[in-house]
């Protein structure tokens, strides 16, 4: 049974890394604009010239 | 019959009604649309109109050197976000941007010109950044491309605010993450209380400290502003909703850490963290504002950055601010005056319409005075200025004291009303209960007494408001009705009274009726007088065009555009003279509509008088409203409208015309003395009204144009459906009302189990998430089921 304490353990650890990860993401601003990023990844960098 | 086939804009979607633009197969209501569309296909940017279907905006007046100004190093470095040598960064607010076309365009700014090098888009917010190398190109230049694609920026000094509030917002969202995730876990480690796992204790005392733990970062960091908002209530001796919060967070807390540290019992941490996170959520969704939208505009918005100063010959741009009484400047065509001033020109013609919303324009002659907000039209003018920009004539209602108000007092809200009894019961039934206890069995005391603080934390009461008010506002704004805030709902539920501005607020900008008064005028005059005015742009004669829009047209041999007085022309053999009284001899009139008159072959022949048409429906409302509202008609303009506007509002209609900006404010201000208002206004000189009373709604035709600082911003054509938005803002309160019903209901049986002192975690636990969540269910639910009652 005292495997389940460090089995806790390890996965609040890894909770906690999950968690820095969102305040690190919130806080870097990958949430200010949500919409542009959605859009511009489908745009084409350069159009075919027209012949 | 002739067949005609409804064509719409290839730009930007308008009909093309009898305009006549065609490029290959491709159709364009406006000179300006077809413009935009070949600057695009020379640059090779058509790809814009892959994107999404007619995605352009219509041009709006733009004048050549209008940005001039911003080579002014000065005035530059107050917009740059950085500059070095051969870099610099600047953001720009655009509020027409509203497509993946417009991303996709103007993040290809590189193809226009080579000197900029990146261009980003931040969507949500309608902010275009742009690098650029100044050697390379110039910040006017860049501007001026811009507003040529109709993306004209709207350039302020004062936009400090914005970053404080994204940071707050950020904040938000922390804290919404760390007790979201605190809540989840300290469950997680709870499952073997709930489940009544007969475990070791070593475990349970395990699990007990790593809940204290993780509480930690709740009490210190999430639930921060529930303590200083309720000690800033105590403070001013309000009893507010944050008070008993506060309370029932420190007795959970408290009381769990004594169990876990003495080991007598699991705790409430689970219950604590679930209050703090349901708690912001509320706070999170009441909060949600529409951030492309300005409330807070003042005069410095509508007027121009800089003018032209006129220093012994050498002209030079000068911050609009920095201007001294006595200094010459000199004002163009299309620009704003931004301060009072004397003509030192010969004469002048001056519009306005935004302060007056008059849309005839005035002469003024030499030695005159002008005051600030007006437009000049034509030729450009040189004046001197009589006071500063702040102290003019129209600014100085800024400077009234209705401008420095804010934050009206927190006793009003309904939450608060209602918190005012709630906490002295509960503090009186905790202390009763714990005496009692006292009697019965001391050692229970202590439990009995922060049980009930806890039991009666009012989490569902206190999400009631937020839930059903935020939904409101996402109700209306669907509806393209834009609330400043959920306190301004609670502000029109007081309101018994609307004030209505009259131009551009219940008539409509656009549309005229053009009736013709004098001697008949034959078929043939019809056919000369459409003839002439196709030549003209000026909006009346256009307006008089379109009325003939079937008739052909007479060729016309000589055309001279009179400035400020009309059109003179020789067509067909006949001298056709249309325009004002003076220059077609027409006799004195005292109706005070705006006219055009005419004249052919020197005799004078009748005029065509324009009046304003009210809204559609405008009747209907007034006839829903009227059961529930008195009404005003505030005017900037004179009279004669009169028995027009006595037909559509009922008998006890108070009428005020011919108020100035500042008489409107006064007048707004006498009759708030008495009763809460709702003044609907449009323009500038209605900036002091709205202010001035409890509620300003400000009325526009176009989101992304200026609408004065208010409560909330309502799109015109949506005006008539006003009775609906009132009666879901009326049918709201009664919403919250019974959501706190429902939440006393929760509380009284959990009261009664903890005055028994039966409260175990697992109930508290469970009582709280659940009469929340059925009160934000019940609350926001029904208003999306009243909201779709609106049509």
């Amino acid at each position: 049974m005292k495997i389940i304490i460090a089995l806790i353990l390890i996965s609040l650890v890894v909770a906690l890394i999950f968690l820095w990860l969102f305040v690190w993401s919130v806080k870097s601003g990958q949430y200010d604009d949500t919409d542009s990023p959605a859009v511009r990844m489908l745009m084409d960098d350069k159009k075919p010239k027209k012949d | 019959m002739q067949l005609t086939v409804e064509q719409t804009c290839y730009h930007c979607g308008e009909d093309c009604d009898n305009a006549s633009y065609e490029l290959e197969d491709k159709h364009f209501c406006c000179l300006g649309c077809q413009t935009v569309y070949q600057l695009l296909e020379e640059n090779d940017l058509c790809t814009y109109y892959d994107l999404e279907r007619a995605p352009g905006n219509q041009l709006k007046s733009f004048y050549a050197n209008k940005y001039g100004y911003l080579d002014n190093q000065e005035i530059a470095d107050r917009l740059l976000d950085f500059k070095s040598e051969d870099y610099h960064k600047i953001t720009l607010n655009i509020p027409s941007i509203h497509c993946s076309s417009c991303i996709w365009l103007l993040e290809n700014l590189t193809r226009f010109d080579a000197g900029i090098i990146q261009s980003r888009i931040n969507f949500s917010q309608k902010k275009l950044t742009i690098d650029y190398m100044p050697h390379k190109t110039q910040l006017p230049i860049i501007i001026e491309r811009l507003c040529q694609l109709g993306y004209e920026p709207e350039i302020t000094l004062d936009t400090q605010q914005q970053g404080t509030e994204t940071s707050s917002n950020k904040d938000t969202f922390v804290k919404l993450g760390i007790s979201g995730f605190t809540f989840g876990n300290i469950m997680l480690f709870s499952f073997p209380e709930y489940f009544g796992l007969h475990i070791s204790s070593e475990f349970v005392q395990y699990f007990g400290y790593l809940n204290l733990l993780l509480s930690i970062p709740v009490l210190v960091y999430c639930a921060q502003e529930f303590f200083s908002s309720a000690f800033r209530g105590v403070a001013k001796k309000v009893l507010n909703i944050d008070l008993p919060i506060a309370m029932g967070i420190l007795a959970i807390f408290i009381r769990s850490s004594y169990e876990i540290l003495s080991q007598t019992g699991a705790g409430y941490f689970d219950s604590m963290a679930a209050l703090v996170f349901l708690l912001l959520i509320g706070r999170w969704f009441q909060g949600q504002t529409y951030r492309n939208l300005s409330f807070d505009r003042n005069y410095k918005s509508y007027f121009p950055l800089a003018v032209t100063l006129i220093n012994q010959q050498e002209k030079k741009s000068v911050l609009v601010e920095t201007l001294q009484a006595g200094d010459k400047i000199e004002i163009r065509n299309e620009e704003i005056i931004p301060c009072d001033a004397i003509l030192v020109s010969p004469s002048a013609q001056i519009d306005y319409s935004f302060v007056t919303g008059e849309t005839k324009s005035i002469a003024i002659r030499e030695g005159e005075k002008i005051y600030a907000g007006g437009r000049i039209k034509g030729v450009a003018v040189k004046m001197n200025v009589l006071h500063p920009v702040s102290q003019s004539y129209l600014t100085q209602l800024w400077n009234n004291e209705v401008f420095a108000k804010e934050n009206p007092d927190e006793e009003h809200l309904i939450i608060n009303r209602v918190s005012r009894y709630f906490t002295p019961t509960i503090l009186g039934l905790a202390t009763l209960a714990g005496l009692v206890w006292l009697v019965i069995d001391s050692s229970q005391a202590m439990n009995v007494f922060s049980s009930v603080l806890i039991i009666a934390c009012p989490c569902a009461l206190a999400l009631a408001t937020p839930f059903t008010l935020g939904s409101v506002l996402n109700v209306l704004a669907r509806h393209q009705f834009y609330l400043k805030g959920t306190e301004v709902i609670e502000r029109i539920w007081q309101t018994k009274h609307i004030i209505f501005d009259k131009t551009g607020t219940i008539t409509n900008h656009q549309d005229h009726t053009i009736n013709y008064h004098g001697m008949a005028l034959t078929a043939y005059d019809e056919q000369l007088i459409a003839s002439l005015t196709k030549h003209s742009t000026h909006p009346l004669s256009q307006a008089i065009c379109a009325m003939y829009s079937t008739v052909t047209a007479v060729p016309v041999t000589q055309f001279e555009e009179v400035k400020g007085q009309g059109l003179k022309g020789q067509l067909d053999g006949h001298l056709l003279q249309i325009g004002s009284a003076s220059l077609t001899l027409a006799p004195h009139t005292t109706i005070q509509q705006t006219q055009v008159h005419i004249n052919i072959d020197g005799v004078y022949r009748g005029f065509f008088s324009f009046e304003n048409q009210y809204r559609k429906g405008l009747k209907n409302l007034i006839n829903q409203l009227k059961a529930h509202y008195q009404f005003s008609i505030l005017s900037g303009d004179n009279d004669a409208e009169r028995t027009k506007l006595s037909e559509i509002f009922p008998p006890d209609t108070a009428f005020y015309f011919s108020h100035s900006p500042v008489d409107k404010l006064e007048k707004i201000k006498n009759l708030e003395a008495t009763q809460s208002t709702i003044m609907i206004g449009d323009g500038l000189n209605d900036a002091g009204a709205l202010k001035a009373s409890s509620v300003g709604l400000s009325v526009s035709d176009n989101m992304s144009s200026f609408s004065p600082a208010s409560d909330g911003i309502l799109l015109g054509k949506r005006l008539v459906d006003l009775d609906s938005f009132l009666r879901l803002i009326t049918q709201s309160r009664m919403v919250i009302i019974i959501g706190f019903v429902i939440s006393f209901a929760y509380n009284i049986v959990g009261l009664s189990f903890a005055v028994a002192g039966m409260i175990t975690p697992v109930f508290a636990a469970l009582l709280m998430p659940i009469s929340s969540i059925s009160v934000v269910a019940f609350t926001t639910l029904t208003i999306r089921w009243l909201g779709r009652r609106i049509s």
